[in-house]
């Protein structure tokens, strides 16, 4: 009797359910794998017998490569545990402080400042045409209204409608800001007093003063 | 089946330096398709069954010089690959600290991931119930019925008497039956 159909009886009298069963494995392969098998095998066989190689050059080398000196706390591996540290907020986020940034936002508006200074300070022209001419060159952030009339009042008693026309130092395109009276003065010391009477005659404002 | 005669000379061949590679290139195209596919009915992935037959020819061409021409050539192929097999099986288990049942649980996984798997085929059910066996009776349902292995030689492989063999071959036919009936 033939070893398959001996085997094949036996497995009939145990189940004949699993003896009907094909005997195909369902496994794929992929295409070559037996072919290529080989060549493989022997490259890591290769690779492997340069290390031997490696070793046989120096036996002292060889024969300490599985010695490990260090010894570890009995247990160590069963009780240790890894902890993952939290993520730390990164530092990038703590550069940009509010006092950090006051200071540089402080730092500009000196720059701007001292800028408007010298730029307001190195006018030389004082004609009334060229004097009307600059007022629409004035930075609107340099003079405000109040700020003028003020100062006007102080000096010579004149008083000024808030309503009133003032083309010279303000108009409701140039809303302006708050400037020292230390500035205005340096600005009307530059005009000479006859080109102020004159505007002031063409502007209905009377007999003035001199503002200087 | 090449006569042992075969593997005896190639043995011989095999420890003269000159003729060593040719040797073991005739060993390994004579045993890596049987060797091959034992390995991947117990891993399932080929990629572990190639590297598990690697390792298995690798050990044999380590040990191959100090083989002992009165055993079986193909007999000492196969217990080093069901070693090998089952060393990867055990790795696996303790790199996922797994216990028997999840690695059953695991290779099931495994096989569902498979190209061309269907479970409602029967050559696939007939997989999915041999991996509900214990290793050893895998190994033996294994051997016996793919391979048709006689009991001796498989004694020989798995270093169990004849008898616990056929009782065990006869324990793992009736789970499978059980489990293709059941599923």
């Amino acid at each position: 009797m033939s070893k398959t159909v001996s085997i094949q009886q036996e497995l009939s009298s145990i189940s004949q359910h699993v003896a009907n069963l094909q005997k195909n494995t369902p496994f794929l392969i992929p295409s070559g794998y037996f072919e290529s098998f080989h060549g493989r095998l022997m490259d890591r066989l290769l690779n492997e017998s340069s290390h031997l190689e490696s070793a046989e050059i120096s036996p002292l080398l060889r024969s300490l490569k599985d010695q490990n000196p260090y010894t570890i706390p009995e247990g160590y591996f069963d009780t240790l545990k890894v902890s993952v540290p939290e993520p730390q907020a990164p530092v990038f986020a703590k550069m940009f402080t509010m006092g950090i940034f006051a200071r540089y936002a402080a730092a500009a508006c000196m720059v701007g400042i001292f800028a408007a200074v010298f730029f307001i300070a190195n006018k030389k022209d004082g004609t009334p045409t060229a004097l009307a001419q600059t007022e629409s060159e004035i930075p609107p952030a340099m003079v405000s209204p109040d700020a003028i009339a003020l100062y006007l009042e102080e000096m010579d008693g004149i008083s000024f409608d808030e309503d009133a026309d003032n083309e010279v130092f303000a108009t409701k395109s140039n809303l302006l800001v708050d400037i020292n009276s230390s500035i205005i003065k340096e600005i009307l010391q530059e005009i000479p007093d006859n080109d102020i009477s004159l505007y002031m005659d063409q502007n209905g404002f009377g007999d003035v003063h001199s503002l200087n | 089946m090449i006569p042992d005669q075969d593997d005896i000379e190639l043995v011989r061949l095999f420890k003269d330096n000159a003729q060593r590679d040719k040797a073991f290139t005739a060993i390994v195209k004579k045993y890596q398709e049987k060797i091959y596919w034992q390995v991947r009915r117990m891993v399932i992935h080929h990629q572990d069954a190639d590297d598990v037959l690697q390792n298995v020819f690798i050990k044999a061409w380590n040990g191959l010089q100090n083989f002992r021409e009165d055993a079986k050539l193909y007999t000492w192929i196969y217990r080093i690959a069901v070693n090998e097999s089952l060393t990867f099986l055990e790795q696996q288990k303790r790199r996922a600290s797994v216990s028997f049942d999840d690695i059953s649980a695991s290779l099931e996984d495994k096989m569902h991931s498979e190209k061309g798997f269907d479970e409602n085929k029967a050559i696939w059910k007939l997989q999915l119930a041999m991996q509900q066996l214990p290793e050893k009776q895998k190994l033996v349902f294994n051997l016996r019925y793919f391979d048709e292995m006689p009991y001796e030689e498989m004694s020989q492989i798995l270093d169990t008497s004849v008898g616990a063999l056929k009782a065990s071959y006869h324990h793992a036919v009736k789970k499978i039956e059980e489990y293709i009936l059941n599923h």
